[in-house]
């Protein structure tokens, strides 16, 4: 089933477009990536997808239906600065929250309370908790109501490794549990080999869309380096396919493979005829990079 | 409605320092009274007996005046702050427009009440103890229920100007001005009467001067009844127009019944001032939305 469609969405700014003609199509249940270098249009895009921003063209259908206080039931957002009470308690907090959505949803406080983890640190203030701590709080926030599609905001920035690790189980867990569909923006690309589905915008246009192996394998190549005596030789034996750059003065072959390329075969093949290799396979990185370019915004 | 209400209390009497402050800067006024003013007024009332009577209660009805104006905008003092960064989650929800200000407006006006009370109180122990004024029940009640009429309108006018200013340093900086300015326009520094022409005049713009003269009636009315029993009324209209109990206007003094219809009408007109920028906006909203 497709809980969000949106139709050549698009945002503009007096003679500046900032999103520009956005057609996303995703299907219930399933967890999906947006990336974009700074300035992209992501977060213009999230706050149109979540009923926040009015569009300027296009539109947005949400478990079909355009109306917005129904949208607004179906989604919860995390959004990037947090948007709870420093002064008041976690349960304090989420309790006045569920009230805004009735009294049927206050009795969702406990279990979401607990569904993220947050049981130990319920009573303390948000303004005493750790970043970390903060993040499930401003998730347990989002889902009150139960929504069917949570979008989230660049919801790991800033913290740790464990920190992030731990959220994205979480997330995966609920993906997976709940059925929730889950839509984020994030900057760590790696995060995104986790998702069924990636969208890559820049300037406002959606420039890619795939799973990141698709993704991987259209835009992303493979490092292979390779120490030998025969350098020469051997980069002549290397499928026409590879780009290679030799290094005559520390005798080695840096080639650019293809990410369905057969590297293994070859290293079994030509085994004897090198000292050492490394190979790095392309990561989402490489596919960010390719797409977007170097330069800094 | 009733968790923003819920939380925005919370919010302000959780913060002792806050609550502190804003009590303060009206029981400053108490100090300032009694340290300098209390003494040249009695001098300059000598020909009544115990002026203290006429002249502490005068002191509580414009210091309860400004208190309203002053606890109210640090009541909605929050919507401001809000703006900034925590509006946008109750937007997602499902709480109307209307109602998410109103509820901003009636925890301003919870504020307002129970400060007003909180500084009653002490003002009375202290005059009750010092010089012997005391106010009975039914003064009590009257007075309860002209704050509440009060704070209601100056909660309202603190709501129309909140959805004006959109940050809250401009916030910070307008409430100190209106807390300055406030003391002299109730005209509890100085009275009325001893100001000059154009002051008197633009006093008479200001809503809080009818409250202040509305709190007057009801806390000098028993006092005045005694104190000018055998006096003609034209000593006690003097009295009275001296100290800012009652203004002219067009050769026409003000009663507490037309007293009362100012202060209604600044508030009507803080209602139609929000009803309209809601209305423009859901237009504008529309328009952008479905276009």
């Amino acid at each position: 089933m497709i809980i969000l469609k949106t139709d050549h969405l698009t945002k503009r700014y007096g003679d500046k477009t900032v999103v520009s003609d956005l057609n996303l199509t995703v299907q219930s249940g399933q967890l999906i990536a947006f990336l974009g270098p700074n300035g992209a249009g992501k977060s213009t895009t999230i706050k149109m997808l979540t009923s926040l921003l009015p569009v300027s063209e296009g539109s947005v259908e949400i478990n079909q239906t355009t109306n917005i206080q129904s949208i607004r039931q179906d989604i919860g957002i995390v959004f990037q600065e947090s948007v709870l009470d420093n002064e008041l308690t976690v349960r304090e907090n989420l309790t006045i929250r569920a009230r805004l959505y009735g009294s049927g949803v206050v009795k969702n406080v406990e279990p979401i309370i607990a569904k993220v983890g947050a049981s130990a640190f319920a009573d303390q203030l948000y303004a005493s908790l750790s970043g970390g701590q903060r993040r499930r709080v401003d998730i347990a926030r989002a889902l009150l109501h139960k929504p069917k599609l949570l979008f989230l905001d660049e919801p790991t920035t800033g913290l740790d490794i464990q920190t992030r690790f731990s959220i994205w189980s979480m997330l995966k867990r609920m993906q997976r549990e709940d059925g929730l569909t889950i839509f984020l923006t994030t900057h760590y690309l790696e995060e995104a080999e986790q998702a069924n589905d990636v969208y890559i915008i820049d300037y406002g246009k959606l420039i890619a869309h795939g799973t990141a192996h698709e993704l991987k394998r259209q835009f992303a190549s493979g490092v292979l380096i390779v120490w030998s005596e025969n350098y020469a030789t051997l980069c002549d034996q290397m499928p026409k396919t590879w780009t290679t750059q030799l290094d005559d003065q520390e005798h080695v072959i840096r080639a650019h493979v293809p990410i369905d390329a057969n590297v293994i075969a070859f290293l079994h093949d030509h085994q004897n005829d090198f000292t050492d290799f490394e190979f790095h396979k392309g990561s989402m990185d490489d596919v960010f990079l390719a797409l977007t370019g170097r330069e800094v915004r | 409605m009733t968790a923003i209400i819920d939380r925005n209390l919370k919010l302000f009497f959780r913060n002792r320092v806050g609550v502190f402050f804003s009590i303060l800067s009206s029981l400053i006024v108490l100090l300032l009274y009694i340290v300098f003013l209390k003494h040249n007024m009695i001098v300059s009332w000598h020909q009544i007996s115990r002026p203290t009577r006429l002249l502490d209660p005068w002191l509580i009805g414009g210091m309860l005046s400004v208190t309203a104006v002053t606890t109210t905008l640090d009541g909605v003092r929050q919507y401001v702050t809000d703006q900034e960064r925590v509006a946008v989650d109750f937007e997602i929800a499902p709480v109307s427009e209307f109602k998410y200000q109103l509820a901003y407006g009636i925890s301003a006006f919870i504020i307002g009440v129970m400060m007003q009370i909180v500084v009653f109180i002490v003002n009375a122990a202290y005059f009750g103890l010092a010089d012997g004024v005391y106010f009975g029940f039914s003064t009590d009640v009257k007075l309860f229920l002209v704050c509440v009429e009060n704070t209601l309108v100056t909660s309202l006018i603190s709501m129309a100007l909140a959805t004006w200013v959109k940050s809250i340093d401009t916030w910070s900086t307008m409430e100190s001005i209106v807390a300055t300015a406030s003391g002299f326009l109730s005209g509890i520094y100085i009275p009325i009467g001893s100001l000059p022409r154009f002051a008197q005049t633009l006093i008479k713009f200001y809503p809080g001067a009818y409250s202040a003269s509305l709190y007057r009636r009801i806390l000098m009315n028993e006092p005045m009844k005694h104190v000018f029993l055998n006096n003609e009324a034209s000593v006690q209209r003097a009295f009275q127009s001296q100290l800012g109990i009652g203004y002219m206007i067009h050769g026409v003094v003000t009663t507490f019944g037309s007293e009362f219809m100012v202060t209604m009408l600044f508030g009507g007109l803080a209602v139609a001032f929000i009803v309209i920028k809601i209305a423009v906006e859901h237009m504008q909203e529309r328009r952008l939305r479905y276009n």
